[in-house]
């Protein structure tokens, strides 16, 4: 049998709420892929002649109400991640260059930060319960592989 | 001991495949419930044969269960 879930941005943004070194690390990973600096939740939106929102998925608004952003600059570009008072969860990205450019740039930051949250996830609850990564590897294009193995009895 | 594995794929947009072998029966539809909880999202099941293989008998020490 097989199984495809696919992991909604607004997961890793309404996590943000429990904002730890964790999700700091996986963000900054993200954002060095990028050439793309995590910068100070305050740093504010950002300037620039063109914005676009990313769509960010449907998740269940757990903790809500804690306002919450992660902001990153870089290459005439900013990329905030935010979740505002109502819980509600967002991507914008701005900069001087085509909306298409904007897109581009934000939905890749977005996609690294969702592998890299995927993966802590997994193997965090995976130990949790004893289950044994034996083999790991990662594809040049950044495909990752596990296999896992369970014994029962 | 009776043992199954996982195979895990972590495609570069962060969508998980999971590919379970070596357990029969519906079983394995636990690890359906159980991935789609981690990440507060549905799982998208395909079936293969063995899903309708008849279950073994588990001794559940890791357990399924524990799943969640």
């Amino acid at each position: 049998m097989s199984v495809i879930v696919r992991i909604p941005l607004g997961l890793f943004i309404l996590d943000l709420t429990v904002a730890n070194e964790t999700l700091a690390g996986i963000a900054k990973a993200a954002g060095k892929m990028m050439n793309l600096e995590l910068a100070s939740p305050h740093a504010g939106s950002g300037a620039g002649v063109n914005s676009v929102d990313l769509d960010v998925g449907n998740v269940d608004k757990v903790g809500v109400g804690v306002g919450n952003s992660m902001v990153f600059h870089g290459n005439g570009v900013t990329v905030e991640f935010r979740q505002d008072a109502s819980g509600n969860t967002g991507v914008t990205v701005h900069g001087d260059r085509s909306e298409d450019e904007l897109r581009e740039i934000g939905q890749k930051l977005a996609n690294s930060i969702v592998q890299q949250y995927a993966y802590h996830r997994l193997v965090t609850e995976m130990k949790e319960r004893g289950m044994n990564i034996v083999e790991e590897e990662v594809e040049e294009d950044g495909t990752v592989h596990m296999r896992v193995r369970v014994y029962q009895g | 001991m009776k043992m199954h594995e996982l195979d895990i794929t972590i495609a570069v947009d962060g969508t998980v495949s999971v590919h379970v072998q070596g357990l029969k029966g519906p079983a394995c539809e636990q690890y359906a419930r159980f991935f789609g909880r981690i990440f507060s999202a549905d799982a998208e099941v395909q079936r293969t044969s063995e899903f309708y293989m008849p279950p073994e008998e588990v001794e559940t020490g890791l357990n399924l269960e524990n799943l969640g």
